[in-house]
């Protein structure tokens, strides 16, 4: 390198605190005695904050296009008003789902026939409402199971369809006045865990904590509710239901969130959200049976060595006939010693140990983001035709990135404008429309039309839909923004 | 906000802005009010948060910079300043509907920031000339604090140590359209 270019690297690294203490010294003495020196140092220096300052402007400019809007492009985001367009919307997302509750607990009564006092059996009933508007999106709705269960037994419920695990104690429910209730009761319950099933959930994925507001990504939400005679009942209060919940995904930073349905909000829990540790842990027994028969064997053992001499040769002592399936023999040709039979067990790495819920409702295990790069559409939806589709009923907006399906009124959402989107058009005669922005597509705020694909006829259920999904993320893999 | 990002000095110095621009767009409503009730329109209201953000992101350079209330605040407060002083220099009563608080370090933040803008001025023209491969590769280096081995890889050039060269003859380029080449040759 010229010299003079090490003089620019030497007055660089004095600006950037880099020299030792003596090349400073020396270098502002250098300072004091040259002045022409003392000024090349003060102009590198003033370049170098005009770079940054115009690199920083022009990241203001960008910004300033998102956010601030040219005044002829109204956008939401202008006011803090966007955010009330919001809430009165997830009021009606909630209502929703109330109704639909109230309405599965209906047909509870119609679809299930209470042999009614049925107190040992755990039958398994799904539940799905057939009168949900708009027409067709019932098969978009993740049903309810529904089990009859003692209210005066522990109950241990291993959740359809994975392996999490519900306990409910003893004795720890009320009904809406407070008396302990007796006999049966019904626990429904269902398990949301992916974009497809959230789709046409009704379930809110904003958060907000008073002051901004958050949108989820989540690991799994799990809604449970309980049922006597019609009336909806509580957990006791002091009691406690705990649920092992195997999470769709290990990530740390997550939280459970209770949906308050006072406030339509959803509220963060004080769980503390621990995964375990990976890898296996040994535990000398795993079957309390095989640990009687060796211990029976044992006193048979003893027994025998005490009674009157036998002919040892004909004693079949059939050690391995007692050892359960899976159980390694440590040793070979020694007796069941308890101490050498050891079982490997394997931790479920996405089990989530002993989450209190104390109240009925749903709850979302999950994290929380801002959206990036936030645009606010306005938009108007035609078909393949060009025909305008006037009966659109909800927006969903899905981004790849996250596990999450956030609902809008169709005329106006938002998202972020450089992920790649899925936007679900429901109407009210039932038909679904998609359209699908790729990250690559660059969007501003502002009026758009859509030109819709019909897709009511390859998208019936939420298993069509998670399949749809899925051909969509594979066929925009390579452009899906990076999440920080 | 200042409670909700208390690192947002931090974030301007980490090169990493558009968090931090995204939160202090939160107070430009608020400024724009303000411009549009003392005769201001749109383009004053922008051109002066504008302003307002770089006399922030200018003291959020210096390590001694503190900030002791909200951003917002801060940002509120600098754009009144500023837009007392378009307002004097488009020969405007100056009598505004308010009353500005008596704020002697926000009032001299701006004092210096405008004498500072003669320089920048100045070194915006130089920057004109510069040409836009110097400047990006210099603003990789000092704004993204990219590291020279990720430059070398984007600016496809053969080594780390190419980079760097190339990088302080860019330097070298913008002193020399300045006017004040390094004339000392001389190893220090």
């Amino acid at each position: 390198m010229r010299q003079e270019l090490k003089n620019i690297e030497y007055i660089e690294n004095y600006l950037e605190g880099s020299l030792s203490k003596l090349d400073k010294h020396k270098f502002e003495h250098h300072m004091r005695e040259n002045k022409e020196f003392e000024s090349a140092v003060e102009l590198q220096k003033q370049i170098t904050e005009q770079l940054k300052e115009e690199a920083f402007l022009n990241d203001v400019s960008v910004y300033k296009k998102t956010f601030i809007d040219p005044s002829d492009n109204p956008s939401i985001f202008k006011t803090k008003g966007f955010w009330f367009t919001i809430p009165p919307f997830l009021l009606l997302i909630a209502l929703l789902l109330l109704w639909n509750n109230n309405k599965s607990e209906n047909n509870l009564n119609v679809e299930i026939n209470p042999t009614s006092e049925i107190i040992n059996t755990e039958t398994e009933t799904e539940i799905i409402d057939k009168n949900l508007s708009p027409a067709n999106t019932n098969a978009f709705q993740t049903a309810y199971i529904s089990k009859n269960l003692p209210a005066g037994n522990d109950a241990v419920i291993q959740l359809k369809g994975s392996n999490s695990v519900l306990h409910i104690p003893a004795n720890s429910l009320v009904d809406q006045q407070g008396n302990p209730v007796r006999g049966s009761y019904q626990i429904q319950y269902r398990q949301i865990k992916d974009k497809a099933a959230m789709a046409f959930s009704g379930i809110p994925m904003n958060f907000n904590d008073d002051q901004e507001n958050f949108n989820f990504s989540a690991a799994g939400i799990f809604e449970v509710r309980a049922f006597k005679n019609d009336e909806e009942l509580k957990v006791a209060p002091g009691k406690k239901l705990s649920l092992d919940f195997e999470a769709d995904k290990r990530k740390s930073g997550m939280n459970l969130y209770y949906f308050d349905e006072q406030t339509e909000n959803w509220k963060v829990t004080d769980e503390k959200i621990r995964f375990p540790k990976r890898g296996a842990y040994e535990e000398k027994f795993d079957s309390i049976s095989f640990k009687k028969d060796v211990e029976e064997f044992i006193k048979k053992e003893e027994l025998k060595n005490n009674g009157p001499e036998r002919d040892s040769n004909k004693i079949n002592v059939g050690i391995t006939s007692l050892m359960p399936e899976g159980i390694e023999k440590a040793e070979e040709d020694k007796g069941p010693d308890p101490g050498n039979y050891l079982v490997r067990h394997f931790y479920n790495p996405r089990m989530i140990k002993e989450l209190s819920l104390r109240s009925f409702g749903a709850y979302n295990l999950s994290e929380v983001y801002k959206v990036e790069n936030q645009i606010a559409v306005d938009a108007e939806y035609r078909d393949e035709f060009k025909k305008l589709i006037d009966d659109a009923h909800m927006l969903t907006v899905i981004d790849m990135n996250y596990n999450a399906a956030y609902s809008f009124k169709p005329d106006e959402f938002i998202c972020n404008s450089k992920a790649n989107n899925v936007f679900l058009l429901w109407t009210s005669k039932g038909k679904i429309f998609s359209f699908v922005k790729r990250s690559t597509v660059k969007m501003k705020t502002g009026s758009y039309s859509f030109t819709m694909e019909d897709l009511s006829n390859e998208i019936e259920s939420i298993a069509d839909l998670k399949r749809y999904l899925r051909f969509v993320a594979k066929k925009t893999r390579k452009t899906v923004t990076k999440i920080k | 906000m200042s409670r909700k990002n208390p690192n947002i000095v931090e974030q301007l110095r980490s090169g990493n802005n558009q968090k931090a621009i995204a939160e202090l767009y939160k107070a430009f409503p608020a400024i724009k009010k303000f411009i549009y009730n003392n005769g201001g329109d749109e383009a004053d209201a922008q051109d002066v948060f504008q302003d307002a953000l770089l006399v922030l992101y200018r003291n959020a350079q210096k390590t001694e910079f503190v900030l002791t209330c909200a951003p917002g605040t801060y940002l509120y407060s600098v754009s009144r300043f500023l837009w007392k002083d378009v307002l004097k220099k488009r020969n405007k009563e100056t009598k505004l509907d308010y009353e500005i608080k008596r704020d002697e370090v926000v009032e001299s933040e701006v004092e210096r920031f405008q004498e500072q803008q003669l320089q920048a001025n100045k070194l915006a023209r130089v920057m004109q000339q510069l040409g836009e491969k110097c400047k990006l590769l210099l603003q990789a280096y000092y704004y993204k604090k990219m590291s020279m081995k990720d430059i070398a890889q984007t600016f496809q050039y053969s080594s780390v140590n190419s980079a760097k060269t190339q990088k302080y003859k860019c330097i070298e380029r913008a002193k020399k359209i300045a006017g004040k080449p390094l004339s000392s040759p001389s190893k220090l």
